[in-house]
């Protein structure tokens, strides 16, 4: 069965669309990389996915359930630079920002909640800075606070915008290192990714899109020079793919 | 003692009263401030006068309540104009505060000329929402402020991991389930409320200060969010207090203007003196750093070229302090130098 499976969904702003009629299905338990060229709506789609950016038509639905019901099954690890890094507060305070949907209205942090969160530090290798501002952290150091923030959530379904985005390659190596234990421990992983030379190293499933699916499988049998020319309209050269 | 208190009863509660108008001010100022809406407060207490004013006209009443339900109204308005500007015009958001802000306060001195110049004697009071006078208010209206702030106190505590996160990580606050809407109504609820209470003590001009500059001093000063908030709260209480005792002891002197200078004394004192944010201490680091790079630029050479120090000027010194040592005619770098030149470039190897 399919962990998301979305029918028709068509995006669109200012009489620009921006996903057009998208058909996709991805599969419990995969790593997956969404790739395409810079506008091709990636990022938008894992946003209408989470039902952040209001589609015009389509559906989503997870387990064969819609949003609402599944919602605390998801975690969601926006960009990193959406957020603004002077903001008055900790490392720690961040990681535990991700039990905020379990803890719910009014109510606040638990003895328990704490200990996940350090426990997610330690997971990230970023103990050493549990009490740091956020401020002073470099950007390698910001998306594993933000991997940390997600690993707190204890979800089922990952969806992470751009990971990679300006980190350190030691980084780069630590998260996919935990996002291939996720997808061992049962988990579905989904990653807005850049590299396309890294895509057959680091993922089994691959999504191209360019406003609309261009393809979307394994990586052995999608990712291929043809329906990468197709999706970035141009000829790529690309690690590995002939 | 006692008879201190009893002669001086009104002027105490009223300075009461206005701490804690003071504190709640800075409290969900901080806020305000790290959500960059610092100028809503500035726009919406302008946007209060013809409400004010108006709710005058119909009703013939002074009564604090009344007028400021009146004002209240108004700023519900402008904060729907605002919304409305925000999501379905081109124009920009600073734009259109600054639109709201001069529109309705042009119309609120027109209408006020209106109600002076009719002669209504009772109309006097009105020009006290202009600048603020702390000093000629009812001790119940002070008890209606106080609740007020209060309640608006609670619920900002009660809401306080809401907020927090509303305004660092809107998208995953509502990726989590939370509802933005909600959590926006009551957000701008809170500063209308904070706004109305406020304008007849501190008035509509200058209250916005009132709101920011307590925020801005406790930035400078704390990295935590809490601390931040208390030292704010702290600040508004503070200019509140004093705001109300200096402006009652000289006649014809408003309370905003007191306020004002004293929020920005302390404010510039958090800019220049905060140990690590403040100016001047960032201008002494900054010039000692440059002061080590310049006297020591031999070293960080060395240190690039793995420690051969490739140089003909006076080492007399460096070799006395042992941050080098002779190999074989050449000079290299020593464990102590290999430190010494990390401390300055901030690096390890």
């Amino acid at each position: 069965m399919e962990a998301i499976r979305i029918r028709d969904l068509t995006v669109s702003y200012d009489l620009k669309p921006v996903l057009w009629d998208i058909d996709l299905d991805i599969p419990k338990g995969v790593l997956m990389a969404i790739v395409g060229p810079n506008g091709a709506g990636k990022s938008t789609l894992i946003k209408a996915i989470l039902n952040l950016v209001k589609p015009v038509t389509g559906k989503v639905l997870f387990n064969n359930q819609p949003y609402k019901k599944v919602q605390k099954q998801i975690s969601y690890v926006p960009q990193r630079g959406s957020v603004d890094w002077d903001f008055p507060t900790t490392v720690f305070d961040v990681v535990l920002m991700g039990r905020y949907g379990h803890i719910g209205w009014l109510k606040r942090p638990t003895n328990k909640d704490k200990e996940l969160a350090t426990e997610a530090l330690e997971k990230v290798g970023m103990l050493d800075f549990i009490d740091r501002q956020i401020a002073e952290l470099s950007g390698g150091q910001q998306q594993r606070v933000f991997l940390a923030r997600s690993l707190v959530q204890d979800a089922d379904i990952y969806l992470l915008d751009e990971p990679f985005q300006g980190v350190d390659i030691k980084t780069e190596k630590a998260i996919i290192t935990i996002l291939k234990e996720l997808k061992e421990a049962g988990k579905t992983v989904v990653v807005v990714h850049h590299d396309l030379d890294t895509v057959r190293e680091y993922f089994d499933y691959v999504t191209l899109l360019n406003l609309k699916v261009i393809a979307s499988g394994k990586v052995s049998e999608v990712f291929t020079k043809d329906n990468l020319k197709i999706t970035y309209q141009a000829n790529t050269l690309i690690k590995g793919v002939d | 003692m006692p008879s201190f208190i009893a002669d001086n009863y009104t002027i105490i509660i009223i300075t009461l009263g206005t701490m804690l108008l003071g504190l709640v001010n800075g409290v969900l100022g901080v806020f305000m401030t790290l959500k960059k809406q610092a100028l809503v407060g500035d726009a919406l207490s302008h946007a209060t006068l013809p409400g004010v004013v108006l709710a005058f006209i119909f009703t013939q009443s002074k009564s604090m309540i009344v007028l400021l339900l009146g004002a209240a109204i108004s700023a519900v308005a402008a904060m729907f104009i605002l919304e409305l500007i925000k999501r379905q015009s081109k124009i920009k958001y600073d734009a259109g505060l600054a639109l709201i802000l001069s529109a309705f306060f042009g119309f609120g001195q027109i209408l006020l000329l209106v109600v002076q110049t009719s002669g209504s004697a009772a109309s006097a009071g009105l020009n006290n929402f202009i600048f603020g006078q702390a000093a000629t208010m009812l001790i119940s209206d002070i008890e209606f402020i106080a609740i007020i702030s209060l309640v608006v106190l609670f619920v900002i505590i009660l809401l306080w991991k809401e907020f927090k996160l509303f305004i660092f990580n809107n998208e995953f606050y509502q990726s989590l389930g939370y509802s933005n809407r909600i959590t926006t109504i009551i957000f701008n609820t809170l500063i209308v409320i904070v706004v109305t209470i406020s304008i007849r003590t501190v008035g509509v001009i200058l209250m916005s200060a009132l709101l920011i500059a307590p925020a801005v001093a406790a930035r400078q000063l704390s990295k935590k969010l809490v601390y931040n908030t208390l030292l704010a709260g702290l600040f508004g209480l503070v200019s509140g207090a004093s705001g109300a005792i200096i402006s009652s002891q000289v006649t014809n002197l408003a309370t905003g203007p007191v306020i004002v200078v004293i929020l920005c004394t302390i404010v510039l004192i958090a800019l220049l003196f905060a140990p690590k944010r403040g100016v001047i201490n960032k201008f002494i680091i900054d010039k000692i750093h440059q002061i080590q790079i310049r006297k020591y630029h031999n070293l960080i050479h060395a240190y690039q070229e793995n420690g051969l120090l490739e140089s003909s000027e006076d080492i007399s010194g460096l070799l006395e302090k042992g941050y080098i040592e002779e190999k074989s005619n050449s000079y290299y770098l020593t464990d102590v130098g290999n430190k010494k030149v990390e401390s300055i470039i901030g690096e390890r190897k």
